[in-house]
């Protein structure tokens, strides 16, 4: 069962900037997180887990930061979030969703472990990421949105989508 | 008691057409809106029942979106379809319009199944569309779906050449609002207006209604016409509640319908019509961990009466009453990551009461299980396959109207009826996509071609009669398909080619009045609705969009071939069907968009070949009149005031051909202006 939400009825402010074609495409990112099943509501915690001193990792985070603005709409919930360095990540907990960011695939397994532990939903512009099972869903956009669901990866962080979203995806 | 009719009169009333039943309808629970949005492309269900993207459905479907609605000059669903590959449409007045695809151009085309969020809107007293009384205001839709060929493997009897699905929008987390109001010439004016309200959490509401008004075309005095002649007139309401509980999803709703038109009857009659529609239904949907489960339910009532005003000495207008209950359970099952099974069942009860018909009540109940097994052996190649079995109980109850041309036992009937389609998707090298596909369906006879009994006056010495017939069967229709989809560039080409076979279809008594003889008691002759032969369609379409900077651009070119073998249009003309000279050969559109700052400006220019229409001279006799081609011109020019509001002007036909409506009454131009509010 994915964890409860925390409700904290913040005002939430839409940040939709385009993201660059190398880094995770945030609004989307945004919308596949609305197809949780249960939907998710109140306010989403997520973590964005960055390498401090890797310039591409601190560039993405920096990126999402920016699209999330002080909160993203997510169907009827709204994301916030907030830096985390990869190694004070801890166990993850208080967070529902992970932004993983590139250049850390030393430190994917530990995330994936991190994540499984406390039903935290990866996310990552890193397609090995997900192939490698590590990340739960993996956002690329060129040439065209596709969107990779790693079942196994879910079932370890105990996380389940709509079937119908899953049905247009690629499931892995 | 049947009192007796004018000649005219009664072909004005009567009817005699080509129908079938509706077919099933699914429950959607599909977020389309969020979907779309995820995914970048427009997702339908229409297909197979499975959600899938517009570039990877195993059929020649073709999407309109809700920014594509706004921005055309179509003022209805006909004009947004009418500009798509394969796709005739007839505005036979100024309020009827039958759409066909490939082929088979007729009145009250019973052969395109249209649904709104999955519930039908075909009526099936006739089996016809009446796009006037679909109870769905532009304003709503989210998007519009066509999938050309049969069907009935998922949607049942009625999809025998294709399925239009209206997907409307429905509440989300925040409050919407979208209005228009427009006024042109021709006595043109619309106001309608849709409202999406959040009320809880896990509860939204929609509100939509609608009034419109146009006066009816010149009619010419070539042409029979009754005494007085219905401007077009429509008002429709409509509310759902949705809700969200965890897993499970909610949909109620209720709308109420009228229109008033004059039509072509499948006799070729003219004749003025009253419509009433009423419905309710709702949804229940579960998502499971394996896949999701789909309860549906719907009732559709409908009063229509035919003949109105149809002059002094006429009877009073024949009235018919029909009520569909439908009933739909389904269940979709995700096999592993890449393969899905769809298993469904329906039960529907569909009943027609009048006066005119052999007895007080003719109606059937039908049975029905389905499944769909969508495959995806490797990366590269998917197959779907489909069947569906139907068991229909035919029956007729009440007093039976004497004197009797049938057994009652005749209609103590059932049939059973076994639909499929199946297809290939291979993606090529780059991007592109072979589609082979086919099936068989099953075009249902109406309520009407089953039961109707209406007498006629003529200068005869024993009264005449048109009637239905129980044993008549349905139609059967083959179609296979082979298409090919590649990017080249920004430019999307797609190429299809198509053939579709259609045998024993059902033809109104036309001119001939081709009889039965009764000798007891009194005499009588009876002409019947029947099957009158076969008739095949084939064809390429071809078709190529894109976006060039600030401009969006769609072309397609179709081509239609009709090989009938059905009776002769010489005069007497017997019956009132003849696809080969009333389907156009050649069609050809190109759609333009441009959008610059405030302004956006949209056109669209339409070929359409010379055919030939059936109607009524004024003697009165069946007539095969001549429609010359025509390059109809439309165009939408907008300013947005505000991000939310926008003033505009919207003209169809402004080059006056008059074969655009292909039409034995030719086509007028229609200028409108307006405003729009979009919040």
């Amino acid at each position: 069962m994915f964890k409860s939400w925390s409700s904290t009825g913040a005002v939430v402010v839409l940040g939709l900037a385009a993201p660059l074609s190398a880094e995770l495409n945030v609004p989307i990112a945004a919308r596949v997180v609305s197809f949780l099943q249960p939907p998710p509501s109140g306010t989403i915690a997520a973590a964005i887990l960055f390498e401090p001193g890797n310039a591409a990792s601190e560039a993405e985070a920096s990126a999402i930061e920016r699209s999330i603005g002080s909160g993203l709409a997510a169907g009827r919930s709204a994301i916030r979030a907030r830096r985390l360095a990869v190694g004070a990540m801890g166990s993850l907990n208080g967070y529902n969703i992970a932004f993983v960011t590139t250049g850390l695939r030393a430190e994917q397994g530990g995330i994936a472990a991190a994540a499984a532990k406390s039903s935290v939903l990866t996310i990552s512009s890193d397609p090995a990421c997900v192939q490698a099972s590590r990340c739960v869903v993996g956002i690329t956009s060129t040439p065209k949105t596709q969107i990779t669901v790693n079942r196994a990866a879910a079932r370890a962080a105990n996380i389940r989508f709509g079937s119908a979203f899953l049905m247009l995806v690629k499931e892995i | 008691m049947v009192a007796p009719l004018r000649i005219h009169s009664l072909r004005t009333i009567l009817t005699i057409g080509a129908a079938l039943s509706p077919a099933a309808a699914f429950a959607q629970a599909v977020d389309y809106q969020a979907l779309q949005a995820t995914v970048g492309e427009p997702v339908t269900t229409s297909v197979t029942g499975t959600p899938q993207r517009a570039s990877e459905l195993p059929a020649s479907a073709t999407i309109i979106t809700r920014d594509e609605i706004a921005r055309s000059p179509a003022r209805d669903v006909p004009g947004l379809l009418k500009t798509l590959a394969g796709i005739d449409v007839n505005r036979w007045t100024a309020g009827q319009t039958d759409v066909a695809v490939r082929g088979g151009v007729q009145t009250y085309n019973a052969r395109l199944l249209v649904l709104v969020d999955g519930r039908q809107v075909y009526l099936d007293h006739y089996g016809m569309t009446d796009w006037n009384l679909l109870g769905v205001q532009l304003e709503e839709i989210q998007q519009i779906e066509l999938v050309r060929g049969p069907a009935n493997a998922l949607y049942g009897f009625n999809a025998a050449s294709g399925v239009v699905n209206i997907v409307t929008r429905r509440g989300g987390s925040t409050p919407s609002v979208t209005a228009t109001a427009e006024a042109g010439d021709h006595g043109t004016s619309k106001l309608a207006a849709s409202v999406l309200l959040p009320v809880t959490r896990a509860i939204g509401v929609k509100l939509a209604a609608g009034r419109t008004r146009a006066d009816e075309r010149a009619i010419p005095a070539t042409l029979l016409r009754p005494e007085r002649v219905f401007d077009v007139a429509g008002d429709q309401v409509s509310g759902d509640v949705d809700g969200t509980f965890g897993a499970v999803q909610v949909s109620l709703g209720a709308g109420h319908a009228t229109n008033r038109q004059v039509e072509y009857l499948p006799s070729q009659l003219l004749s003025n019509q009253d419509y009433s529609s009423d419905t309710v239904h709702g949804t229940v949907t579960r998502d499971t961990a394996w896949g999701g489960l789909t309860l549906n339910g719907y009732v559709n009532w409908l009063d229509a009466e035919y003949g109105v005003g149809a002059g002094p000495g006429a009877t009073d207008p024949i009235e018919y009453r029909n009520r569909i209950i439908v009933a739909q359970a389904s269940s979709l099952v995700r096999l592993d990551t890449a393969n899905t099974l769809r298993l469904g069942v329906e039960y529907r009860n569909n009943r027609l009461e009048s006066d005119y018909q052999f007895a007080q009540r003719i109606s059937y109940d039908v049975a029905s299980a389905n499944a769909m097994l969508d495959l995806r052996p490797v990366e590269r190649v998917s197959f779907t396959v489909a069947g569906r079995l139907d068991r229909l109980w035919l029956h007729q109850s009440g007093a039976i109207v004497q004197p009797a041309f049938d057994d009652p036992a005749a209609f103590d009937r059932a049939f059973t009826r076994f639909s499929f389609n199946a297809a290939l998707l291979i993606r090529t090298g780059g991007d592109g996509m072979l589609r082979i596909n086919g099936g068989r369906g099953y075009q249902l006879p109406s309520l009407v071609n089953f039961g109707i009994r209406l007498p006629i006056i003529t200068p005869a010495p024993v009264p005449i009669f048109i009637a239905g017939s129980p044993r008549i069967d349905p139609v059967t229709v083959w179609s296979g398909e082979v298409g090919y989809t590649h990017p080249l560039g920004a430019i999307k080409l797609e190429a299809t080619a198509f053939a579709t076979w259609t045998k024993d279809a059902i033809a109104s008594p036309g001119d001939g009045l081709q009889t039965e003889f009764f000798l007891t008691p009194p005499p009588a002759l009876v002409a019947r609705f029947r099957a009158v032969g076969d008739y095949t369609s084939y064809g390429v379409e071809l078709a190529a969009s894109g976006t060039l900077a600030r401009l969006t651009w769609r072309a397609n070119y179709s081509w239609t071939h009709t090989d009938d073998r059905l009776p002769p249009t010489t005069l007497p003309i017997p019956y009132a069907l003849a696809p080969q000279e009333t389907t156009p050969v050649h069609k050809a559109n190109l759609a333009l968009g441009y959008e610059i700052g405030p302004v956006t400006l949209g056109g669209v220019a339409r070929y359409t070949a010379a055919t030939r229409q059936l109607a009524f001279s004024p003697t009165p006799q069946l007539l095969s009149y001549r429609v010359a081609d025509a390059v109809a011109l439309d165009a939408r020019a907008g300013y947005r005031v505000t991000r939310a509001f926008e003033l505009f002007v919207a003209g169809e036909n402004l080059a006056l051909a008059h074969g655009a409506a292909v039409s034995p009454i030719p086509a007028d131009r229609r200028v409108r202006a307006g405003a729009r509010l979009a919040l």
